[in-house]
């Protein structure tokens, strides 16, 4: 075993949107915080979006895909098994590097759904009891948007007027309002005018290149500096083994290869995972002692269970006039929340959000976007593309997923990192609800398309590449044997290990689930700051 | 002289190659007059990249340019760049039914050898239009539109 360090209070183990909110909230409150990330700071001026090769990087070195970017950092997964490909980024700021930062809160009914629907499971917490920690979320974040969205309660003022939507959202909008359906400028966590120290956007389009001028609130230009400034120590390129538990069952550290490859201890009190759905049961099963033969916290045999994506379909209309759509934030535009709720004739439970997103550069127009309507090769080729450039614009069908335990994350028996560490393995396939959900949707996207005067419209029922959100894995709930951390995300098995990320959503909603994720994240910081010395002793502050 | 210096830059592929290649991406997107067409674009360049870059995109590549210089060889006799461009659609369509692995491989890095090319982007009018550091200016959102959206009231359910 490499170097003893010294013991800290608290250790995070990853450095995205959940880690750096949680750290900057204990850190505030005068804790010893340390943080180890297994990927790098990325600089937001190295982003591909202000170099020649912008959109073909999107398929290298950019990928959302970590199979395909294959970087030191990353970790292979085996996802032949999935319908759905997880996405993320390892790095400082985690998956909010590539994130296209559209910042809607789940909505009171997603909490419920066993009461309302008769379906998976009620949270054990509401949308009131998180609500003070998604307006202070916002306030650090900056959100811009606009107030009375009926889609939603009241709630506290958004920082920054809403992004514009140009040519191409109100020409959308126009389909909406003729069926007379909801639609709203979308809260974005993206300032639309300055906002603590950072820029207004300047509507560049791909935000999943990276924000090269940090208009984006991802935690590495937000939450970090701040956590560090108050004293949080974060060390980069250092991968987490696994979790060491003392002989009273306790956490009390981790192993980790350090940033030269060194496998080093370091001892903690309180041990928070913030590792996302699909690391953070990796990093439990992988966790695996004399104790907890079964992977740590796994008594209930929920770690890695209960895997939830948002199920996707994607619908491209196109239109005679040029929209202009490659400028401005491409996944925040407009939203419709219409089709939301449940409505027991349509043949399924719960619903859809149907966002819309802004149109591509010219390599994916010509690559066909994600629709893999390619622009035909041959003679025509020119005049279709200059017919296409600019004038899609795709209304995403993003549904609810329901927990099912037979979707999950276990460990590959063979594949593993460049450290040995076993790899993910991913078993997950959509269910009849989530089919008949999303059809439903696309129906619904396509009357949005044809009422706005598209002249041809494409879609793709199914999204592989579309696993954006690793939720569910790690679940919430008061009965140890139904879940795997308390209502205040410590584990039932291991009262000083904490879970932080999307793998405590007891259900996934269907609205993009960062805002909600660091919401929980303040709410974790905030009751373990409350409980602290009852639970660890005063040595703990 | 420039072409075999060019040939000669080439990891994977020969001088015979190069002009096969050229008169197929030639075809998949031809000159307009404005536009170059992909051929003379430097694709190949791109495309004996990814060949260099994998054993197996590599063979799958030779079989179906094979497939091809064949198919043209036995429609008359010729190299597929002598052909009439009606001959050569017709035996790039065939080789798109038959062999489709390598010809989606073929048109998705035709493509973005093509589209991520700067004098492409230039005559298309994005030279200079990289996303940053200048983005794009847009009109402010417009709030009255959503008049009537407040007015059809509420649209979310109580819990």
């Amino acid at each position: 075993m490499g170097q003893k360090g010294n013991i800290v209070d608290v250790l995070v183990v990853g450095a995205g949107s959940s880690g750096g909110a949680f750290t900057w909230s204990l850190s505030e409150a005068g804790f010893d915080v340390m943080c180890l990330e297994q990927g790098p700071w990325m600089k937001p001026e190295d982003s591909p979006s202000a170099q020649e090769d912008w959109e073909l990087r999107s398929y290298t070195d950019f990928s959302l895909d970590p199979n395909f970017r294959k970087l030191p950092q990353d970790y292979p997964i085996n996802n032949e098994n999935s319908s759905i490909t997880p996405l993320m980024v390892n790095a400082v700021g985690g998956s909010g590097i590539h994130w296209g930062a559209h910042f809607p809160r789940m909505r009171p009914s997603d909490f419920r759904v066993k009461s309302l629907d008769g379906v998976a499971d009620d949270w054990p917490l509401s949308y009131e009891d998180l609500e003070p920690y998604f307006d202070l979320n916002d306030r650090m974040v900056g959100v811009s948007g606009l107030n009375g969205n009926p889609a939603y309660p009241p709630m506290s003022p958004r920082q920054t007027k809403p992004l514009p939507i140009g040519k191409h959202g109100e020409t959308i909008a126009r389909g909406f309002e003729k069926l007379g359906w909801h639609w709203w400028p979308a809260d974005s966590a993206i300032n639309s005018e300055p906002y603590d120290g950072r820029p207004a956007c300047n509507n560049c389009g791909p935000c999943v290149l990276g924000c090269f001028n940090r208009s984006r609130a991802s935690a590495d230009v937000m939450y970090w500096p701040k956590a560090i400034d108050k004293g949080a120590l974060l060390k980069v390129n250092c991968r987490v083994k696994e979790i060491t538990v003392g002989k009273d069952g306790l956490a009390d550290g981790v192993v980790y290869f350090d940033d030269t490859g060194t496998l080093r201890e370091q001892k903690a009190r309180v041990v928070v995972l913030a590792c996302n759905g699909v690391g953070t049961p990796r990093l439990l099963l992988n966790s695996s002692s004399t104790l907890f033969p079964d992977g740590l916290a796994n008594g209930s045999g929920l770690v890695g269970r209960n895997l939830m994506f948002h199920p996707v379909g994607l619908v491209d209309g196109l239109f005679e006039e040029d929209l202009e759509g490659f400028k401005g934030p491409q996944s925040c535009s407009i939203t419709s929340y219409e089709f939301y709720e449940t409505y027991s004739y349509r043949g399924f439970v719960r619903g859809s959000q149907l966002q819309v997103n802004r149109s591509l550069g010219p390599l994916h127009t010509a690559l066909g976007g994600s629709v893999g309507n390619a622009i035909p090769w041959g003679s025509d080729h020119h005049r279709e593309f200059s017919d296409r450039m600019g004038r899609t614009i795709r209304v995403v069908v993003l549904g609810e997923d329901l927990p099912e335990w037979h979707n999950r994350v276990e460990l590959d028996s063979e594949m593993t990192d460049t450290d040995g560490i076993p790899s993910p393995k991913i078993n997950y396939a959509e269910n009849q609800n989530s089919k008949k959900l999303i059809k439903f949707g696309i129906d619904r996207a396509i009357e949005a398309l044809d009422a706005a005067g598209a002249k041809s419209i494409s879609y793709n029922p199914s999204f592989r590449a579309g696993g954006w959100h690793l939720l569910g894995t790690a679940k919430m709930g008061t009965d140890p044997e139904k879940s795997v951390v308390d209502e205040y995300g410590a584990c039932h098995d291991v009262k000083n290990l904490f879970v932080i990320d999307g793998s405590i959503f007891v259900t996934a909603g269907a609205v993009n689930p960062t805002s909600t994720i660091q919401a929980l994240a303040l709410y974790v910081a905030d009751n373990l700051k409350r409980r602290a010395s009852a639970m660890f002793g005063s040595s703990l502050r | 002289m420039r072409r075999q210096g060019f040939v000669q830059e080439m990891k994977v592929v020969n001088a015979e190659l190069c002009l096969l290649l050229t008169s197929i991406l030639d075809c998949l997107i031809p000159s307009d007059g404005r536009l170059p067409g992909a051929g003379g674009a430097g694709i190949v360049r791109y495309i004996d990249a990814l060949m260099a870059g994998s054993e197996d995109t590599k063979q799958l590549f030779l079989q179906g340019l094979y497939e091809i210089e064949a198919a043209s060889s036995e429609l008359s006799k010729s190299d597929f760049g002598s052909l009439a461009q009606g001959q050569q659609v017709g035996i790039l369509s065939s080789v798109e039914a038959n062999h489709p692995a390598f010809f989606a491989l073929l048109i998705e890095n035709t493509y973005k050898g093509y589209y991520s090319n700067p004098e492409i982007l230039r005559i298309l009018g994005f030279a200079g239009m990289l996303p940053q550091p200048e983005g794009y200016s847009l009109h402010p959102f417009e709030s009255d539109m959503l008049e009537n959206v407040k007015k059809r009231g509420k649209r979310y359910r109580e819990a």
